[in-house]
């Protein structure tokens, strides 16, 4: 090796991050703001001659002319397709605000990347304006750093905030998500729902003229699709049919209320012990062991369901297009159609979650310009063309009037929409407590050994004691 | 007797011979699956791909042009050649000189030194995470061009390689005192000697290095999704991660978008086969 080799080998090492310096754009870091209280009610309206016309002030204490030239930092997890619709939302602002506020969207990656790096970005201050994520992670944002701005002040305040009709046009249970204390974390950015996907063609063939309503009605319809294929020409298919399970906490939290229990008590803490799940585990494993239910060999059972390998999977409103794909390229014309867990008594439950979009503690001025961006993107309007990219549920009844067209298009969605939307469920959230991630893991790790083959059905109030036990650890971890 | 002798062996040969083949084959065929799979897989039509079968029934090309556009690897490619290209220039001088002086130049408290070096190794990865972007953080705040979005976050972090060290330590460590008391007796210092005698000594490792390194530049995700908030300066694995969402994957793209990814790592594996191998051979190095 030579000299001259080593020479030009160091020389790359120092002069080519120099010449890279200078070809991209270097734009200043931008100083991280300094966290700030919610601005507080201190300015009472300024007496004026004629009070009855008076315009509105705002106790926040920022002008609108404070608020022009302000850029704030939008931290969000989409990608491709919705990025795009987003970037398209985001440049519409810009291009058209009252105030002259500049939001810069960048992309994250996944919401486990976006958890870890605003963990990472609390302990260096460099925090966007906005960011996105699912109430538990934010509580644990929260309590990490004490960085999420209490959104009350803007939703109430007189000039920017939202009248008592707009409120009330976010699904209550949207809305009584970000909740916490007396806190309001943030608004509902999107919301999805666990569902189940059911073959309606199939059914009516078995002799099944209406969807399972009861988790009994449900394990009959089951068996019977698990019962042809065992007893049809065709050997492959022997052992599948029924029902797909998997031990995910929202399928798990389905189930639990399909038999009328709870995960968690009024105070938060988590219920995991109870009779509620104890059924639910013994409905499960009784079903496996029947032969009804089987576990598929793909995360996504998209093509069992679309090749009669399953009458039923659990999904969320989202993979709809990946279920329709399916059954295009496997040419099922078998009819569809998605439908809420069964319940033994009352209202379906159904699990709904989703996103937030929740403002960082900064400046004054850009909290409140974070805020009009957020206003502005709830809308019902602007909604109506992130659902459509996305294939979410808005969060605000009043979205549907632009929604028409696209109901009429997609089906399943419909139907997933009318059942949130019409009242048709019970619609219920996941815990929003900041352990809830880890606990999620426990009851995933757990669960799953319900569907050994070496597992018996007496070992459930045994395993049921251990999963109690190690969330009350997890939640003692947080609190 | 005898003929019957030499039957037996070579019987007994050509079937162990053949038994050796199928085990070999096997393992070929074990170790080659996966990229028949991303290869079948980054052909098909999304329904094909997530219905598992093995081959297109008609080969879609042009998921690779959707992949590309889709995922912005105009842009990304280009990030992860240059992230690639300073690390690895950065990774091999530093790594040079440190080994060099571990394995030639006594001083004080040198195998302690080294001693504490290795220890660095059995720190997991991801314990560093936090503490190493603290401190790119603050490095950018202090220091004269910014480190966050920027090439420095990506790359210096990496310059500085234990394993590189410790390998090219045990290579030029071999290299008998004869030759080094040679060179000196003509006059050479320890930089003469370096660059004329033990460097072209040590081709191997350095490929080793140069392979290795390039493939943890080319492929690193996590580390780059932290330090950057556009795509300004992300590499290519970023690209690939936007097949993925949390109700599905397009699974076709992603192979798509994988084949692309390494393309480059296979074309510098290939290059530097015989190096590779001969220097993990000789280091007793295993994967």
């Amino acid at each position: 090796m030579s000299r001259k080799w080593f020479v030009v080998l160091a020389l790359v090492a120092l002069v080519l991050p120099l010449a890279l310096t200078g070809c991209k754009s270097t734009t200043p870091t931008p100083e991280a703001p300094k966290a700030t209280e919610a601005p507080a009610a201190t300015k009472a309206p300024a007496a004026t001659e004629a009070p009855t016309e008076a315009a509105p002030e705002s106790p926040l204490g920022v002008k609108p002319e404070d608020l022009q030239g302000v850029t704030i930092t939008f931290w969000h997890v989409w990608s491709r397709g919705t990025g795009e619709q987003l970037q398209k939302l985001v440049d519409e602002f810009n291009a058209t605000n009252e105030w002259g506020i500049t939001v810069v969207a960048e992309n994250q990656g996944g919401y486990d990347d976006m958890f870890n790096k605003m963990n990472a970005a609390i302990q260096s201050g460099e925090l966007p304006d906005i960011t996105v994520g699912y109430q538990n992670q934010a509580a644990a944002w929260d309590q990490a750093g004490d960085i999420i701005a209490d959104l009350n002040p803007y939703i109430n305040d007189p000039v920017y905030g939202l009248s008592e009709e707009e409120v009330a046009d976010f699904l209550p249970i949207f809305w009584e998500q970000d909740v916490m204390g007396d806190k309001r974390m943030g608004i509902p950015a999107q919301r999805s729902g666990q569902f189940m996907f059911y073959n309606v063609g199939w059914a009516k063939e078995l002799g099944f003229d209406k969807p399972p309503v009861t988790p009994e009605e449900f394990q009959t319809q089951v068996c019977a699709a698990a019962e042809a294929n065992n007893n049809d020409d065709n050997p492959d298919n022997d052992g599948t049919g029924g029902y797909i399970y998997n031990a995910g906490a929202s399928v798990i939290a389905g189930w639990v209320w399909a038999f009328g229990g709870d995960i968690v008590d009024a105070e938060g803490k988590y219920t995991l012990n109870t009779p509620e799940m104890q059924k639910a585990l013994e409905y499960l494993y009784d079903l496996k062991q029947a032969g009804c239910a089987w576990q598929g060999v793909n995360r996504y059972p998209n093509p069992e369901f679309a090749t009669r390998q399953a009458l039923v999977t659990t999904s969320s409103i989202a993979g709809i297009p990946y279920q329709a794909k399916a059954m295009q390229d496997e040419g099922s014309t078998d009819e569809w159609t998605l439908i809420p867990f069964p319940a033994t008594g009352g209202k379906p439950v159904m699990d709904i979650y989703g996103p937030s979009f929740f403002v960082v503690k900064s400046t004054p001025e850009k909290q409140l310009a974070s805020w009009l961006f957020l206003k502005w993107f709830t809308a019902p309007e602007n909604q109506a063309k992130w659902v459509m990219a996305s294939g979410y549920f808005p969060t605000r009844s009043s979205t549907v009037d632009y929604l028409q067209d696209y109901l009429t298009q997609n089906p399943q969605y419909a139907a997933g929409f009318n059942a949130v939307f019409g009242g048709e469920v019970e619609l219920k959230f996941e815990p929003r407590d900041a352990s809830w991630n880890a606990v999620r893991g426990a009851i995933f790790d757990t669960i799953s050994k319900v569907f050994a083959e070496d597992f018996t059905k007496d070992q459930i109030p045994a395993l049921l004691e251990d999963l109690q036990k190690q969330a009350d650890e997890l939640y003692a971890e947080y609190h | 007797m005898k003929r019957n002798a030499t039957l037996y062996y070579r019987l007994r040969h050509w079937i162990l011979r053949g038994l050796l083949y199928i085990l070999l084959i096997g393992g070929a065929v074990i170790a080659m699956l996966p990229f028949f799979w991303m290869l079948s897989t980054s052909l098909m039509t999304l329904g094909e791909a997530i219905n598992g079968q093995w081959l297109p029934k008609v080969p879609q090309w042009h998921n690779y042009i959707v992949a590309w556009k889709e995922a912005n690897f105009s842009e990304y490619f280009v990030n992860s050649i240059q992230i690639t290209l300073i690390t690895l220039a950065g990774e091999l001088t530093f790594s040079i000189l440190a080994a060099y002086a571990f394995a030639r130049i006594r001083f004080p408290g040198r195998d302690v030194l080294f001693g504490v070096l290795l220890s660095t190794m059995m720190i997991p990865a991801m314990v560093l995470v936090i503490p190493n972007f603290l401190t790119v953080t603050w490095l950018g705040r202090v220091g004269p061009i910014k480190w966050i979005n920027n090439w420095p976050a990506l790359t210096i972090p990496f310059m500085g390689s234990v394993f590189s060290i410790f390998l090219l330590r045990q290579f030029f460590a071999q290299i008998p005192d004869d030759l080094f008391d040679a060179a000196q007796i003509d006059g050479a210092g320890h930089w003469q000697f370096l660059w004329h005698v033990a460097l072209p000594l040590v081709k191997a490792p350095i490929l080793v290095i140069t392979v290795l390194s390039f493939i943890g530049s080319w492929n690193a995700l996590a580390w780059p999704l932290l330090v950057t908030n556009n795509p300004e300066w992300r590499p290519i694995a970023v690209g690939l991660y936007t097949f993925i969402d949390e109700a599905g994957s397009e699974l076709n793209l992603q192979m798509a978008g994988s084949v692309i990814t390494i393309l480059p790592i296979l074309f510098l594996y290939f290059l530097t086969q015989l190096q590779f191998t001969e220097s993990i051979a000789r280091s007793g190095l295993k994967g």
